[in-house]
């Protein structure tokens, strides 16, 4: 019965709250809260390829999915993947808000549609290498086994 | 502190936390729940609504800035003067004897054009024993 009951009270690793206070948030969640568990700490990924190449030169859709699939990657390497992520972090060079849709449009299509992560985005002067657009960071926390 | 860092004014180099629930909170701007933004052009009005609405993200998943234990700020037009301002005003709201590990960044855009200042945080609420 007690042992039922610590389970319950344990259950959620990571929980969503809602606040009537913000105003509604697209594509992303306000606030992530998580319990303990094996952190991730992801850089900041760039659409590149395996040999190094920017790939998707002045392309900022082509270059935001190569770098959510470089980011899938990475996660797959620490043993996570995308319900994992509690937060992300994008730098944009040159951004627009015309360019937003592009962006959520191909993050949709990683991101967990109800629960998202929290995310923060800001456009940048410059990034590593004059033809990336786009870079994307990520904190990330695997459940421990019990 | 260590003695191998430069002072640190309004925030703390580093900051330690043993395991706890972690509270991620997105970037927070000057808007209202309507998502409009408040105060047009002016700095402190939107440093000041946008912490405000930190406060709110973090009492939603139960947490004060007490525990607090890192904030980004991402600035547009970052200007000297701007530093006065939002150190003044953060002030208001971080604990003032173990202020969050802090960094500053001045930025080309934000989103809506409008937003001046962003601040999002990563918070520690600790285990109950």
């Amino acid at each position: 019965m007690l042992a039922t009951l610590i389970a319950l009270l344990t259950l959620a690793q990571t929980e969503y709250p809602q606040s009537k206070d913000l105003p509604p948030a697209n594509g992303y969640s306000h606030v992530v809260a998580t319990r303990p568990g094996k952190m991730v700490f992801i850089s900041g990924q760039v659409a590149m390829n395996k040999e190094g190449k920017v790939i998707g030169i002045g392309n900022l859709k082509a270059q935001t999915e190569q770098a959510m699939l470089n980011l899938k990657a990475a996660l797959a390497a620490a043993g996570a993947d995308f319900s994992h992520v509690v937060k992300l972090n994008w730098y944009v060079k040159n951004f627009k808000t015309d360019q937003l849709p592009i962006i959520r449009e191909v993050r949709a299509r990683y991101l967990n549609k109800t629960n998202p992560p929290a995310s923060t985005l800001a456009g940048v002067s410059e990034l590593f290498l004059a033809d990336v657009l786009i870079e994307v960071e990520a904190i990330t926390v695997i459940p421990e086994k019990k | 502190m260590s003695q191998a860092l430069p002072p640190a004014n309004g925030y703390s180099q580093f900051v330690t936390a043993q395991p706890g629930t972690m509270v991620c909170v997105s970037g927070q701007i000057s808007v209202d729940q309507n998502g409009q933004i408040i105060g047009e052009g002016d700095l402190r009005t939107q440093t000041e609504q946008a912490l405000l609405n930190l406060k709110n993200a973090l009492a939603a998943a139960g947490a004060t800035f007490d525990q607090v234990v890192k904030i980004n700020w991402y600035v547009k037009n970052l200007q000297a003067e701007s530093l006065p301002i939002i150190r003044e005003i953060r002030a208001r709201y971080y604990n003032q004897q173990h202020p969050p590990a802090n960094t500053l960044a001045g930025v080309a855009e934000l989103y809506p054009p409008e937003a001046l200042i962003e601040v999002e945080a990563i918070a520690v609420i600790p285990n109950k024993i």
